[in-house]
């Protein structure tokens, strides 16, 4: 039995879903839908979200839209910026790669509308800029240029070649705009953040209102035997095991989509399940994906051990040494620590442990600092004897204690050590081996041992062999057709991009 | 009055000669807000004239917003104005000195702000430009106060999510972002008064940008407002709730999804 058949690969991102099924999966909210008119209407913007917040669906939406929707008035062009030569090159080679890159998805677009002009291959910004200029004159239409993953946390260097294009290119008929994790600060010398851009947040915030009802919203589009109230025990309705199950995992999309593929394989969902749910996702979820993310952070990469001390660290500290104050979903840190663990905390903010909730509140014990929120599976972990009950679900849901402070007198942190970040050449992930792609905690959507072989023996020894290779290099292997092909690539892009 | 003049109007129950300007302004608000919602949720054949209209009503209501917001920090400002303006000589055709300028009085003239260290000076004597309504003064010393007062007191609200946005900002951001979306924003439906376009105005702006243009427009203005309210010197201050409660209400109608 092939693969294909037998085990479905694990969609967790909205750019591996193929068109036709794109729809069936994904649940936008009123927000969202404000949001996705913001992609569509004319101007630059920057869509800042965390990991797995959405930010690829969003502009995928907005695509398929501007196609269904506004095809007379607006050529649409989705550009996924996972695209090798753009990740290990700076300065002018990423101004070559970036257009010629960006030319052929136009080109791609041009022809699928049947428009009768061609597109040139620029390997400029002045010539992608006046082509682009002349496009939308003489074609009466407006042009938007969706760029996702753009922003790559470990390669802070490319990063302004990219906002100085976004800023070129921004013309009055033609609208860049582009994803960023919101620890993205290195905008260049020219960009000014502030004036070049609308910065639009996906806020993923469980004290909003509509929190609840997006997760059951996506439950029952995309898990109906979830959203089944026979499924659940007594106690337990659809809207608030959505609701739990969302803050469990900070509102992050990815992470709520693995949950659900766990929770299904049960016959019914009781508290006991919950419980023991929640303690193997901290297990083999959410630890496994720091041990993932480390080799691709690039310079950052020294830094995950310290992430992960502080992680385990807050975690703690949350629930106290004798659980008396009661269970905190939250933590206060003093500024001068979010400070000096910057980094450390927004490796840990990608991964999922934690999700700013505010930027700045008065301390009990005088100073300021920043809120976070925890993730509930890696809280419940650490919790003493933990086990779930409807009170503790309750508290999880309708956190009302204040949060857990950390100050900066507070020894909770003394011992956590910041090693400098340094350039690095190649990310580490390039390098490793090809066999670390073998479906496991850490790559969850990874390839069988039977790919892996084949790979391997065509010479793609490493995870940099496969991302350098072509497509073509890929089909002469054997058994592997196109399919295989968009397989490994959507394997081999969760491995080294964000 | 509507939620959005009386977010930006203030209470003006016991304002003295700055009640009258208050209220006129905020018939206006009124006024205009609710022509642009008629115009931006109209009905499809109605495009041509929301096209025409709605960038209008949008960046009147920019200028009146920005005059009310200045109006109670510095009321001087526009009571002068008023003196000037019911006076013997007043002359229409003429141009007043004293009139509120989008750059200088709203936005600082210098884009270039000043270092921190440089702030508080001896010799520092405030000019034009510098006690512009989000000039980099007036951030240190309404916003930001502002804006840690209303942390302070909207934690029971953050189901609203314009006020759980705020509390995702750093405070000595916020005026930094206010200025480039509000430049951006008047900029854009200045090109509609001005009739600057020598080409079709509908290749520049199609009923979706607008739409989003003055939804955005009315946005800002409420996130803008309802901070101010939040600051111990503003006058005609609306207290925490009935604050909150009014940029729900334009939250729901207004800053929906269509």
């Amino acid at each position: 039995m092939s693969e294909s058949r037998s085990d479905p690969p694990l969609l967790l991102a909205a750019e591996e879903i193929q068109d036709d099924e794109f729809e069936d999966l994904h649940y936008f909210s009123k927000h969202d839908g404000r949001i996705i008119n913001k992609l569509m209407a004319s101007g630059p913007v920057l869509l800042r979200g965390g990991r797995g917040t959405g930010k690829s669906a969003l502009l995928i939406e907005a695509y398929r839209r501007m196609c269904q929707l506004e095809s007379e008035r607006v050529l649409c062009v989705y550009a996924s910026l996972r695209h090798y030569p753009l990740l290990v090159n700076d300065g002018e080679a990423y101004h070559f790669h970036f257009c010629s890159w960006v030319s052929r998805k136009i080109q791609y677009e041009i022809a699928k509308r049947s428009i009768d002009d061609e597109f040139p291959n620029c390997t400029d910004v002045e010539g992608l800029r006046q082509n682009l200029h002349d496009l939308a004159g003489l074609l009466r239409i407006r042009v938007v240029l969706l760029f996702d993953d753009a922003a790559h946390i470990g390669r802070d260097k490319s990063l302004s070649d990219f906002f100085d294009i976004f800023r070129s290119l921004s013309m009055a008929r033609v609208s860049c705009k582009a994803s960023i994790y919101p620890g993205v600060t290195q905008f260049g010398d020219r960009f000014d953040v502030y004036n070049d851009a609308t910065v639009v947040d996906i806020l993923r915030d469980e004290r909003i209102g509509d929190f609840g009802p997006f997760f059951e919203g996506v439950l029952r589009k995309r898990y109906r035997t979830l959203a089944d109230a026979s499924k659940l025990s007594e106690g337990l309705s659809v809207d608030k095991f959505a609701r739990l199950l969302g803050r469990a995992v900070l509102g992050n999309m990815r992470a709520f989509i693995f949950a659900c593929n766990r929770f299904e394989a049960h016959d019914r969902i009781n508290l006991q399940v919950i419980g023991d749910s929640f303690q193997s996702l901290a297990s083999d979820y959410f630890w496994p994906l720091i041990e993932e993310v480390a080799p691709k952070l690039g310079r950052y990469q020294p830094i995950v051990n310290a992430s992960r001390q502080i992680g385990e660290k807050i975690f703690g500290h949350a629930v106290g040494r004798d659980g008396r104050e009661g269970v905190r979903t939250k933590i206060l840190l003093h500024r001068d620590l979010v400070q000096r663990y910057q980094k450390a905390l927004e490796i840990l903010e990608y991964a999922g442990f934690i999700s700013q909730r505010e930027a700045s509140r008065a301390m009990k014990s005088k100073g300021r600092g920043r809120v976070y929120a925890l993730n509930l599976c890696n809280l419940f972990e650490v919790m003493a004897n933990s086990r779930m009950t409807y009170d503790l679900m309750d508290q999880f849901i309708n956190a009302q204690s204040d949060p857990a402070e950390i100050h900066l007198t507070s020894r909770t942190l003394e011992d956590v050590e910041m090693p400098d970040s340094h350039e690095v050449g190649d990310l580490s992930v390039l390098n490793l081996s090809v066999e670390r792609l073998n479906r496991s905690n850490a790559y969850p959507y990874g390839l069988t041992n039977d790919k892996i072989k084949t790979l391997a023996e065509g010479g793609f020894q490493t995870v940099g062999a496969i991302v350098r290779a072509s497509d073509e290099d890929l089909l002469c292997l054997p058994n592997i057709g196109q399919k295989w092909v968009n397989r490994i690539r959507d394997v081999v892009y969760q491995a080294v991009w964000m | 009055m509507s939620p959005l003049a009386y977010l930006l109007c203030g209470r003006s129950d016991n304002l003295g000669d700055l009640k009258a300007i208050m209220d006129h302004i905020g018939v206006q608000i009124s006024w205009y807000g609710n022509k642009l919602c008629r115009l931006i949720d109209g009905p499809a054949d109605n495009e041509e004239e929301a096209i025409r209209l709605a960038p209008f009503c949008a960046r009147v209501l920019l200028d009146l917003g920005a005059a009310a917001m200045i109006g109670r920090l510095d009321p001087v400002r526009v009571l002068l104005i008023r003196r000037l303006q019911v006076d013997k000589d007043y002359d229409p055709k003429k141009k007043l000195a004293a009139h509120i300028q989008w750059t200088g009085d709203v936005l600082p003239g210098d884009k270039t702000k000043p270092r921190q260290e440089n702030l508080w000076r001896p010799e520092t004597k405030l000019e034009s430009g510098e006690r512009a309504l989000l000039s980099s003064y007036f951030d240190h010393l309404i916003w930001q106060p502002a804006f840690d007062e209303f942390l302070k007191q909207t934690d029971q609200y953050t189901d609203s999510r314009l006020v759980a946005g705020l509390h995702h900002k750093e405070r000595g951001r916020f005026v930094d972002e206010m200025r480039g979306r509000l430049d951006q924003l008047y900029s854009r439906l200045s090109k509609s008064i001005h009739m600057e376009f020598m080409v079709p105005i509908e290749a520049g702006v199609d009923p979706r940008t607008l739409r989003e243009t003055a939804v955005e427009t009315v946005e800002q203005l409420v996130i803008l407002s309802l901070v101010l309210n939040f600051s111990t010197i503003v006058a005609g201050r609306l207290d925490a709730r009935d604050a909150v409660e009014a940029a729900q209400q334009l939250e729901s109608e207004v800053l929906k999804d269509v």
